[in-house]
């Protein structure tokens, strides 16, 4: 039985004897590992690419105190990313699966229709949900646009759901009865504490009870000192900076909308926003590839 | 006969696009055919989740010569005109063309002759121009985004009489074998003509035609509908594999104390599960079993995870359900203050309120007796929740059970049946064949909440333009025409109208200043849509009983302006449907449409003078006409009987106005005399348009 670490490996080992740079985790909060400059910018452009690297990835709204089997606020994706999306990217994503013990021929693996959309990233895909007996553990998506550019050629994006697949081969019935190493290490043992304690910070600190009014203001100056920073930073063409101010911008936004501090049209007016910065960085970073 | 047997084998072809998919290759394939003059036997098409395959039948080994003649240019026409004529011809010799003349004119004629053709070769040619010129209604690149197609194709099949025809698709090559289905095995298969391949897909787990596969799954369901279980299902679920089999599992019993909508929502939400129910008391009750439908055989290992992932589906609704109680619909209704209804019209608090009052305002109208305490107030005050559910976690995650959630939290509380079952139903009708409201509470909030959705987004002057309606205006307005018509509600829109922007712009003027989000508060309505929101309710009840009665007859018994009352209108309709189809009616038409035709020419005079009138006929007409006058001046009460009474006391007038005609000259030589008789025909249209405009059913003026 492969344990959440080894199953890592195995990824690991199988997309780099396919060719691919692993990288290692961006350094910054992100929703999906879409959001990895690797990914997102990368993407875009001519150049061939293959990346693999695994992501750790926060969903402020999915926290659960720990109580739920499924769900986690913090959570690990392992992405894939080729471009050109090779020929036999079907058959290669089946054969990783493969690889990590989820054989095809033995189990019921279905590709149900599901259009990709980033709406704070301006992207759009267009592929499946990978279900194994019944469980969603990958999307498979093939790139059509990124910050509203069209992709040329079109990249292929394989994510695995590590939590739901490591709960699937070790057939455990909670996420933090998953075995970490062979030493018997649990993901509870190692997460429990994190999901308990954040999903106190994400639904309950500051936006209930004395600190409500402190907090409020402190979230209106933070968004306003991130939008004018970004801006500074996008007119000065520094990409890099200006994107990691974009995603450090994209978690605060999560977080609120947790807090439930975000009304509907709120949130339209940022998701827009949001999607404006991350179109001016692919826009510097297509302009620094024709230098 | 010479068979074309063509299989474009790609990643899943999602369910919804299957059938577009092959429609579309056979329309286009025909199309060809038919440009080529080729003639064949049969054309079919078949799609499932992986592959489209074509198949022709009864072709020709080789095309026979045609020749067609491509007018050109007139003979005399300038060197230019020629020579581009020749050029587009790719031909350079101005004798290769002929001349013809046609109506007097003589042209140049380019004769086209399409040789003998093996019609190998022409598919060989043809069948990448087809493919790629085929217009997908949304398709994808992938690769070098060379090809637009549904999904990415990985290989095609082509033979012509057992022989690989060679294409080559941008790229992908043909070759003489396919694939069976990919999670039994990676053989490759041959084939020599339709049948075979049909054959050998199925060996190989692949079921090529969608009714067989349909079939299959009806078959093995039959046994469930012989112990009377009610089973629905998405044909989708079955055309997203090859091989559909079908599982049944079982989930733990005590989940079955959710409420019904909860457990469908469970289990046929993204899973694409479905749920038995059966019918015990009259009444449809889900069991604990589920069906799926998969790739792969019947495998105990496999079912034990679909039941693993449904039970997973449930603890995650339970935790849901009972943070909702936890947290329970009194706070949420306070959370909905941080939630916008819409640009302009406030927070969802503010409509909560607004519903509140209208639901009152309707219930004094209707249910006064049931519905109104002595205070007069609603005797539940639990309706200002009825949006409260929207901000709670059960309806985050499954938007479709908004209403189902707030009546479950309720029911919990044991409020009473009525309001648990209003919040329920408070967003019915939503499609055309949903049931209506029936209870009275559920009546007055459903109709509350149309109402204020529809005023509100007028008032913001969003009203749909052309055939959009973005915020589903002509959905909210159709529900609240049937509700009143099929509820029988002798109710007046326009009042009600005036009453909700009232609600509107009072909310306005008194803007708690309390809420924390003052930008939220911003109800930025201005003047009266009353006329507007009326004309727009007066063509959706023309619309909505369209179907029921001729457009004529609709259009002549809409009235007054000040009123509009659909249930009335209705019967009015239906009674004067029943009036029409008497034989007195004809006749009273015919005498109305004799006045009509003579009074295209109208009248100096307008008043009468009684001293004018001496025939008898004329004397009897007039004084049959002041005596109805008098009594529907003295009818007080607009009541539908009177209605249909008052259409009877039309066929009093069809012989007095024959006998009119046939015996008064109206054109009389004397000016005074014609215009006084010609009044007292005016008189008479009046009163009968008083009652029903007749020109609109006779389409006259």
């Amino acid at each position: 039985m492969l344990t959440f670490q080894e199953l890592i490996f195995k990824l690991q080992n199988f997309w780099s004897n396919q060719g691919c740079i692993l990288l290692q985790p961006y350094d910054l909060n992100m929703g999906a590992a879409t959001f990895h400059p690797a990914t997102s910018l990368k993407s875009l452009g001519p150049d061939p690419w293959k990346v693999a690297y695994l992501q750790p990835c926060r969903r402020p709204t999915d926290g659960r105190y720990g109580e739920n089997p499924n769900r986690l606020q913090h959570y690990f994706q392992f992405q894939v990313l080729i471009k050109p999306s090779p020929k036999n990217a079907q058959d290669l994503f089946l054969d990783s699966l493969k690889n990590i013990s989820i054989d095809f021929h033995k189990h019921d693996i279905k590709f149900l229709e599901d259009n990709w959309e980033s709406p704070t990233l301006g992207a759009a895909g267009l592929g499946w949900e990978v279900q194994c007996n019944g469980t969603e553990i990958s999307q498979f998506t093939y790139f059509q646009q990124m910050g509203g550019y069209e992709c040329n050629p079109v990249s292929v994006e394989f994510t695995y759901g590590l939590e739901r697949i490591a709960t699937f081969i070790q057939k455990v019935d909670s996420l933090y009865d998953i075995i970490w190493n062979k030493h018997g290490v649990t993901y509870g043992d190692l997460y429990l504490n994190n999901e308990r304690e954040f999903s106190k910070f994400n639904f309950e600190y500051g936006w209930v009870g004395d600190q409500k009014e402190d907090y409020s203001n402190f979230l209106f100056e933070a968004e306003n000192a991130y939008k004018k920073n970004i801006t500074q930073l996008l007119d000065q063409k520094l990409l890099y900076p200006a994107y990691e101010e974009c995603l450090r911008y994209t978690h605060f936004f999560n977080q609120r909308d947790a807090g439930g501090e975000i009304s509907v049209s709120k949130r339209q007016s940022d998701i827009l926003e949001i999607r404006s910065f991350f179109k001016k960085c692919c826009q510097l970073y297509l302009e620094s590839l024709k230098k | 006969m010479t068979e074309l047997l063509l299989e474009i084998y790609g990643e899943e072809i999602p369910p919804s696009f299957q059938y577009e998919g092959k429609e579309k290759i056979k329309e286009a394939f025909t199309t060809f055919l038919n440009e080529k003059k080729i003639i064949y036997n049969e054309i079919n098409s078949f799609a499932t989740a992986r592959r489209f395959v074509i198949v022709i039948n009864g072709l020709p080994i080789n095309t026979s010569e045609s020749r067609e003649l491509i007018r050109g240019p007139i003979t005399s026409a300038d060197q230019n005109a020629i020579e581009g004529f020749l050029r587009s011809k790719k031909i350079s010799d101005i004798s290769k063309l002929k001349k013809k003349t046609l109506n007097t004119k003589e042209y140049f004629f380019f004769e086209k002759i399409l040789p003998k053709t093996p019609i190998k070769e022409i598919f060989n040619i043809g069948i990448p121009e087809i493919l790629s010129n085929i217009k997908w209604s949304k398709s994808m690149v992938w690769v070098s985004r060379k090809i637009k197609w549904i999904r990415p194709i990985k290989h095609i099949f082509c033979i012509l009489n057992k022989e690989n025809i060679l294409i080559n698709f941008e790229g992908i090559e043909s070759s003489n074998y396919f694939y069976g289905n990919y999670q039994y095995g990676n053989t490759k298969l041959k084939c020599n003509s339709f049948n075979e391949y049909e054959d050998k897909l199925k060996e190989n787990y692949v079921v090529l035609k969608e009714d067989v596969r349909m079939r299959r799954i009806q078959k093995l369901l039959s046994k469930y509908k012989a112990k009377n279980y009610e089973i629905i299902f998405d044909k989708s679920t079955i055309n997203s594999v090859e091989f559909p089999s079908l599982y049944i599992g079982s989930f733990d019993k005590s989940y079955l104390k959710l409420p019904a909508s909860f457990l469908v929502s469970v289990i046929s939400g993204k899973q694409n599960y479905f749920s038995f129910t059966k019918k015990s008391n009259n009444q449809n009750k889900i069991e604990n079993i589920f069906g799926y439908i998969s790739n792969k055989k019947e495998d105990k290992v496999i079912k034990k995870d679909f039941e693993k992932v449904l039970n997973s589906r449930f603890l995650d609704t339970i935790y849901f359900l009972n943070s909702d109680i936890k947290i329970g619909l009194e706070q949420y209704y306070n959370q909905l203050e941080d939630l916008i209804y819409f640009e302009g019209l406030g927070n969802l608090r503010q409509k909560s309120e607004r519903i509140n009052n209208l639901s009152r305002f309707i219930a004094k109208k209707l249910f006064s007796k049931i519905l109104i305490n002595n205070n007069g107030d609603l005797k539940f005050n639990e309706i200002k929740y009825a949006k409260a559910d929207l901000v709670s976690n059960l309806v985050q995650e499954f938007p479709e059970l908004q209403g189902d959630v707030g009546s479950h939290l309720l029911e919990l509380k044991k409020s009473s049946k009525e309001v648990c079952k209003a919040f329920k139903e408070q967003y019915l009708p939503n499609t055309s064949v949903d049931n209506c409201p029936k209870e009275p509470l559920s009546i007055c909030l459903s109709i509350a909440d149309k109402i204020d959705h529809l005023v509100g987004i007028f008032l913001i002057g969003k009203k749909p333009t052309g055939s959009k309606d973005p915020y589903a205006l002509r959905r909210s307005a159709f529900g609240l025409i049937r509700i009143i018509i099929e509820n029988k509600l002798n109710i007046d829109l326009n009042s009600m109208i005036s009453f909700t922007e009232k609600v509107y712009f009072d909310q306005k003027n008194n803007l708690n200043k309390n809420f924390v989000h003052q930008n939220l508060n911003t109800l930025n309505i201005t003047e009266s849509k009353k006329l507007e929101i009326n004309e727009f309710l007066s063509q959706r009840l023309a619309y909505y009983l369209k179907d029921k009665f001729s457009q004529e007859k609709i259009y002549s018994i809409f009235d007054s302006k000040d009123e509009l009352r659909p249930y009335y209108i209705f019967q009015k309709a239906q009674k004067l449907e029943d009036y029409l189809s008497q034989r007195d009616s004809q006749n009273f038409l015919k005498a109305y449409k004799r006045i009509s035709s003579i009074l295209i020419e109208s009248p100096e005079n307008t008043k009468i003078k009684e001293s004018l009138i001496k025939k008898k006929e004329e004397i009897i007409l007039y004084r049959k006409m002041l005596e109805t006058q008098n009594l529907l001046r003295n009818q007080t009460e607009k009541g539908i009987s009177q209605f249909s009474e008052n259409l009877i006391l039309l066929n009093k007038f069809s012989s007095p106005i024959d006998n009119f005609f046939d015996n008064v000259q109206v054109n009389s030589s004397d000016q005074k005399l014609k215009d006084n008789r010609l009044n007292i025909l005016l008189m008479c249209k009046k009163i009968f348009q008083q009652i029903c405009n007749f020109s609109k059913i006779l389409n006259t003026k």
